[in-house]
C-alpha cells in the first residue's frame, strides 16, 4: 500500500512538474537579461507596420512586451506602398506619430539624410540600456545586419558607420514552380534566362487547357521600385549589371541591360499575369497559392504560405530552384530585408530601444518563425532550430530543397544589389515606368530605358561632388 | 452718474464700430488659413525645396523651365484633360438621365432615389478599391460575368488601352448621383406655367425638351459642370488607389505627377510647380463657368 502511494506521489509530482514546464513563465526568459525591462512603465509606444506576415507573426507576440515592460504598443497597419508614403509624411512634417516603424536599407538611406532615423549604435552601446552578451548581435546573418548599416557615403560605406535598423526577416528571389504541372506537361526546370522564356511561354499555352485556366508566370507589376526590385533585379544583377556607374550616372541601359530586359518584357508579354502593371506582391503570392499559375519568381519566403494547406492548394506540390544563371554562368540575386528602426522624432527613445531588444530578441524571432511563419529569419539560431529545420525540410520536391536555396543564397548568391544614395527609391520608381513603356509596347526596350537613364541622371545630379 | 452714460455710450459706440469688423473675423481667419499654405506653396516652387536634403534655395522660375520641358508633364496635362472630359460628360449625361427616370413618379420611387444615392456616401477610395477587386482580371468578379455570358475578359486597369475608361466609370460610379441630385432638385423647381402654355400649343414633347427644360435648367446644368470639372482637374483619390497613375502613365494626372514628386521623391518645389499650374487652370476655367453661370441665371430669372 506504501508503495503504491509512493508510486501516486511521484506521479502526482512528475505530473505537477511538466504542467509547470509546459505552462513556463513567457517572460523569464527575457528576465535573464541584465536590462531594467520595467524602467519605463505606463510609457505608450506607436508601431507603424507594414500588411506583411512578419506584422502578422509580431502582432500576437506583443501582449508578452506588454507584460514584460508595462509599455503599452500601439500600432498602425497599412499595406506596403501606403504604408511609406504614410511614413514619409509623418517624418517629413515633424508629426512624429511612430516611434518605432517597419523600414529597410533602400529607404533608411533617404531618411539617414533627411535626418529621420536614430543611429542605434547609441542605444546599443549604453550599457544602462543594453545586456549584448544576452542579446547576443552575432546570432545575425552578417548580410541582412550589414545592409543596414551605413556611413552615408553615396554608392559605397554599406555595413559600416551608423546602425539604422535591425533585420527582423530577409528574402532571396528564387524560381518556385508547380512540379504536379511539370511532370504532367513535360516541362523542365529553367536554368538560363532564354530558357526560361521557352519554358513559361509554353507553360501559359498550355494552361489555357486546364479549368480555371492556369497562367505561367507571377510576378509583381506596379509602378514601383518594388517591380525593379525582385526578380527582374536578380536577372539584371545576375547579367554583371549595376544600376549606377560609379560616376553615379545611370547604367540601366548597357547593351547587356538591355538584352535581359529584353527577355524579362518578353517572358511578362507571352507568360506574365494579365494586367501586371497593376499586380501587386500580394496578388502574386495569393494567385499562386491559389493554384492559378505555373511559376512565380518573385520572393523565396512566400514558400511559407504556399506549404501552409490552410492558405494554399499547392502545399506539397511546389518545387523550388535558384533563379536561372547568365549564358556565363553566373548566378546572382538581390536581397530585401524588412527592418525595424527607431524615429529621430520619438519622444520615447529609450522605451523604443526596449522594444526592439525584445521583438528582435532570439526568443522572440524563434516564436514569431515557429509560432507564426515568419520566414526567413534573420538569426542564425532561428533558421538553425530543430524544430524549424523539421518545419522547412519538407518544402520542395525533396527534402531539404528549400533549405539548400536559402542558404545558397545567405552563402553565396544574394546581396542588396542597389547602389547606395539617397534617392534610389526615385530611381526604381523611374526604372518600373520604363518596364511598363515596354511591355505596354509605348515605347522599345531601348528606348524605354535610355529614356529612363536620362531622368535618373538628373535625379542623381544633386548627389554628385 | 453722467460718466457711467458715457461710459455706457463709449463702450456701445465701440461694438457699434466693430461689430461689422468682429462678424468679419471668422471669415477673414478662414481665408487666411486657405491662402497662407496657398501662397507658401506659389513661393516655394521658385526654390528647390527637398524634404531629403534639406534645401530650399531660390532658383527663380528654374521649375517652370523644367516643367516645360519635361514630357510628363504634358503627358499628365493630356490625361487630366482626358479624364475630366470623359469623366464629366459620362456624369452629367448619365445623371441628367437618371433624374429625369426618378422625376417620373415610377412605382417604389423613394427607394429608387434612395438607393441611387448610395454611392456618393462612400469614400472615393474605398469606391477605388472595390472596383479595383472587381476589375482584377485573374480573380474578379467582372471578367467572371464575361466569361459566363461567352466575352472575353478586360485588363482594365491592368492595360494601358483600358485604364483611363476604368477609372473613369469608378469616378462615373461615385459621382453621377452627385449629379443626378442636383439635376433632380432643378427639375422640381421648374415652374410649371410654361409647360401649360405649351401643352396647350400641342408642341411635342422633344421641342418642350429642347426649347424649355434646358435653358430653364442651364444654371443648374452650369452648376454642375463647374463643380464636376473642378473635381476632375484636382482628381487624386481614385486614381491613386485604383492605378497609382500607370499603365505606363495612362492616367497619371497633373495631381497624382505631384504626389510622385512629393510624397515619394520628397521634390517638394518641383511638385509645387504642377500644383500652381494646376491651379491655374482650374481657377480660368472657373471663372469663365461662373460667368457663364450669372448670365444663364439672368436669362432665366430676368435679374
Amino acid at each position: 500500500m506504501k508503495r503504491i502511494s509512493g508510486l501516486v506521489m511521484v506521479l502526482v509530482l512528475v505530473l505537477l512538474v511538466s504542467v509547470a514546464m509546459a505552462q513556463e513563465d513567457p517572460l523569464a526568459y527575457y528576465q535573464q537579461a541584465k536590462i531594467n525591462w520595467k524602467a519605463f512603465e505606463g510609457t505608450q509606444l506607436t508601431i507603424g507596420l507594414n500588411k506583411h506576415p512578419f506584422t502578422e507573426s509580431l502582432r500576437p507576440l506583443l501582449p508578452i512586451f506588454e507584460q514584460l515592460t508595462g509599455i503599452k504598443v500601439a500600432y498602425v497597419i497599412l499595406p506596403e506602398e501606403e504604408f511609406f508614403e504614410k511614413l514619409l509624411i509623418d517624418l517629413s512634417s515633424g508629426g512624429g506619430i511612430f516611434d518605432v516603424y517597419m523600414t529597410s536599407p533602400m529607404f533608411e538611406w533617404r531618411y539617414q539624410y533627411a535626418g529621420w532615423i536614430e543611429d542605434l549604435n547609441t542605444y546599443w552601446n549604453n550599457p544602462e540600456l543594453t545586456d549584448q552578451a544576452w542579446y547576443n548581435r552575432d546570432d545575425f546573418y552578417e548580410k541582412p545586419l550589414r545592409a543596414n548599416m551605413w556611413d552615408g557615403t553615396i554608392a559605397g560605406g554599406l555595413g559600416q558607420g551608423r546602425w539604422n535598423g535591425i533585420p527582423v526577416m530577409v528574402e532571396f528571389f528564387c524560381q518556385a514552380y508547380r512540379n504536379d504541372l511539370r511532370e504532367k506537361w513535360g516541362l523542365t526546370v529553367p536554368t538560363t534566362y532564354p530558357d526560361l522564356l521557352d519554358t513559361l511561354s509554353k507553360a501559359a499555352e498550355l494552361g489555357k487547357q486546364e479549368k480555371p485556366q492556369v497562367y505561367g508566370v507571377a510576378n509583381r507589376g506596379i509602378k514601383s521600385w518594388s517591380t525593379v526590385h525582385s526578380g527582374y533585379f536578380t536577372a539584371f544583377s545576375t547579367y554583371g549589371q549595376k544600376d549606377l556607374n560609379p560616376d553615379l550616372t545611370a547604367a540601366i541601359n548597357t547593351p547587356q541591360a538591355k538584352e535581359i530586359t529584353k527577355i524579362w518584357v518578353d517572358i511578362l508579354q507571352k507568360a506574365g499575369p494579365p494586367g501586371w502593371p497593376n499586380y501587386t506582391w500580394y496578388d502574386a503570392k495569393q494567385n499562386f497559392a491559389a493554384g492559378r499559375f505555373y511559376e512565380i519568381t518573385d520572393c523565396d519566403f512566400f514558400a511559407a504560405t504556399y506549404e501552409n494547406p490552410a492558405q494554399s492548394v499547392v502545399a506539397g506540390k511546389t518545387g523550388y530552384a535558384l533563379p536561372p544563371a547568365a549564358p556565363n554562368g553566373n548566378i546572382t540575386s538581390n536581397m530585401w530585408t524588412w527592418s525595424l528602426g527607431m524615429s529621430s522624432l520619438s519622444r520615447h527613445k529609450e522605451a523604443a530601444w526596449l522594444f526592439l531588444l525584445w521583438a528582435t530578441a532570439p526568443q522572440t524571432m524563434l516564436d514569431g518563425t515557429l509560432k507564426y511563419d515568419n520566414f526567413n529569419p534573420t538569426r542564425k539560431s532561428v533558421w538553425e532550430n530543430p524544430a524549424v529545420i523539421e518545419k522547412t525540410m519538407k518544402w520542395g520536391t525533396k527534402p531539404g530543397e528549400y533549405r539548400e536555396i536559402v542558404d545558397a543564397m545567405y552563402a553565396k548568391y544574394g546581396d542588396i544589389r542597389w547602389t547606395p544614395n539617397p534617392d534610389v527609391t526615385a530611381i526604381g520608381d523611374i526604372w518600373a515606368e520604363a518596364l511598363h513603356e515596354a511591355y505596354e509596347n509605348k515605347k522599345s526596350v531601348d528606348q524605354a530605358l535610355d529614356d529612363a537613364a536620362v531622368k535618373i541622371n538628373e535625379f542623381m545630379a544633386k548627389w554628385k561632388k | 452718474m453722467s460718466n457711467l452714460a458715457n461710459g455706457m455710450e463709449l463702450r456701445q459706440s465701440f461694438w457699434r464700430k466693430n461689430i461689422a469688423l468682429l462678424l468679419f473675423l471668422p471669415a477673414f481667419l478662414l481665408t487666411v488659413g486657405i491662402l497662407a499654405p496657398f501662397g507658401y506653396s506659389v513661393v516655394m516652387s521658385f526654390t528647390n525645396f527637398n524634404l531629403t536634403t534639406g534645401t530650399s534655395d531660390f532658383i527663380g522660375i528654374g521649375n517652370y523651365v523644367k516643367l516645360i520641358r519635361d514630357p510628363e508633364f504634358w503627358n499628365s496635362l493630356k490625361v487630366t484633360i482626358l479624364f475630366t472630359i470623359g469623366a464629366v460628360a459620362f456624369e452629367v449625361g448619365v445623371g441628367f438621365i437618371a433624374a429625369y427616370l426618378l422625376n417620373l413618379g415610377l412605382v417604389g420611387q423613394k427607394l429608387w432615389r434612395t438607393l441611387f444615392l448610395l454611392p456618393v456616401m462612400l469614400p472615393p477610395t474605398v469606391a477605388a478599391i472595390m472596383w479595383k477587386l472587381m476589375m482584377a482580371p485573374i480573380q474578379g468578379v467582372f471578367n467572371y460575368l464575361l466569361q459566363l455570358v461567352g466575352l472575353p475578359g478586360s485588363e482594365w486597369l491592368g492595360s494601358s488601352s483600358t485604364a483611363l475608361l476604368s477609372v473613369i466609370l469608378i469616378d462615373a460610379y461615385v459621382f453621377i448621383p452627385f449629379a443626378g441630385m442636383i439635376f433632380l432638385a432643378g427639375v422640381q423647381n421648374l415652374p410649371k406655367e410654361p409647360y401649360e402654355a405649351a401643352a396647350v400649343d400641342g408642341v411635342s414633347n422633344w421641342f418642350t425638351f429642347r426649347k424649355l427644360t434646358i435653358p430653364l435648367l442651364k444654371p443648374v446644368i452650369i452648376i454642375v459642370l463647374l463643380f464636376r470639372i473642378m473635381d476632375c482637374l484636382k482628381h487624386f483619390d481614385i486614381i491613386y488607389a485604383a492605378t497609382k497613375g500607370g499603365p505606363a502613365s495612362a492616367t497619371m494626372t497633373l495631381s497624382v505627377q505631384s504626389y510622385y514628386h512629393s510624397f515619394r521623391w520628397t521634390a517638394m518645389g518641383y511638385s509645387f510647380a504642377h500644383l500652381v499650374v494646376l491651379w491655374a487652370i482650374v481657377y480660368v476655367l472657373s471663372y469663365f463657368l461662373v460667368g457663364q453661370w450669372k448670365k444663364a441665371v439672368s436669362e432665366v430669372h430676368g435679374y
